[in-house]
């Protein structure tokens, strides 16, 4: 091998990817050596402190893929609407507040965080909670609930 | 409990994970959410953004996951919807807040002083060039593959990168 390693070849011996003729002039050649020890301390240098994850955020993605157990679910969730829907048009319990998407009486910053998980879900959203008026349900209206929630407060 | 590693290849778990295998889902997420946090840090410099983007990010993949096909990588595939998801939330900050500078989806990732210092000079592309090979690790293919430009793009961008850090010296850490 004639002359000094191409940076690109540095690098791959950085790396672990160089030839053998590559690592062997690396370990001889004082420059070569020198600007490797310098792209790994650079490769240190730029290798960010590790990041804690917190558990309730496997816990959250986890819950998506659980297995589903056939219809169960189904049922539950079914029996779950009609008698909710029972009683909503039973006793005219519509939210009298729009953005009230937990029914509570009142517009807080946990609708806000509900609507986005209802949505996040990838389930049907009920109409009700367009409450910008564009003519669906979105992240704009949660954005809409929170700017609401605090304006209440 | 210890849980023990899932022993199978990223391609393996692909192909159980396309056949509804949740055990299959929940080794991706073991194995990768830790670098995909990493990187989402990187894109926003905020840590809760990060974490939803590590959460989105996870969503992403199991809506896909019937008809996930891992061609290359598997960072290959994260980078671009992490980057993406990580672009996406800055661009919801800046209509939240339009004075924060931090918030201009044109304006380039948001980087630690630390990482800014040590590249500086460089360009927006060879910094990224330089991050995904001296900190996420991969090799030159990927990197294509993850940022969708041939390879000889890539290898010239490293190149020019590499020349102009050359002349520099570095603190031992």
């Amino acid at each position: 091998m004639d002359g000094h390693l191409d940076v690109l070849a540095i690098d791959a011996v950085r790396a672990g990817e160089g030839s053998p003729e590559e690592r062997d002039h690396a370990a001889r050649c004082a420059d070569c050596g020198a600007l490797l020890e310098g792209f790994r301390r650079l490769a240190a240098g730029l290798t960010p402190a590790r990041m804690d994850v917190p558990a309730t955020v496997k816990r959250n993605v986890m819950a998506l893929a659980r297995p589903r157990r056939a219809w169960r679910p189904l049922a539950a969730a079914a029996a779950l609407l009609i008698g909710m829907a029972g009683v909503w048009f039973a006793t005219g319990l519509r939210p009298a507040i729009p953005g009230d998407v937990d029914h509570n009486g009142r517009v807080d910053i946990i609708d806000a965080y509900a609507l986005a998980v209802q949505l996040r879900s990838g389930l049907k959203v009920d109409p009700a909670y367009d409450v910008n008026g564009d003519g669906k349900v979105d992240e704009r209206d949660v954005e809409e609930i929170a700017r609401r929630s605090v304006a209440i407060r | 409990m210890i849980r023990h590693m899932d022993a199978r290849t990223d391609a393996e778990l692909a192909r159980a994970l396309r056949g509804g295998d949740a055990s299959a889902f929940e080794a991706f997420y073991d194995r990768y959410h830790e670098w995909v946090a990493g990187l989402a840090l990187r894109f926003t410099a905020n840590r809760e953004d990060a974490l939803d983007v590590l959460q989105e990010t996870f969503i992403y993949l199991f809506r896909r996951s019937r008809d996930f096909e891992l061609r290359s990588q598997m960072k290959t595939f994260l980078y671009p919807v992490v980057k993406h998801l990580s672009l996406s939330r800055r661009q919801t900050a800046r209509r939240q807040a339009p004075l924060d500078p931090r918030t201009d989806p044109a304006a380039p990732p948001v980087r630690s002083a630390e990482l800014d210092s040590l590249l500086v000079g460089l360009s927006e592309v060879q910094q990224e060039v330089v991050l995904l090979r001296f900190v996420d690790g991969l090799d030159l293919q990927a990197i294509s593959d993850a940022l969708e430009v041939p390879l000889g793009t890539v290898k010239s961008r490293l190149h020019s990168a590499l020349d102009l850090l050359r002349g520099r010296t570095f603190p031992n850490r």
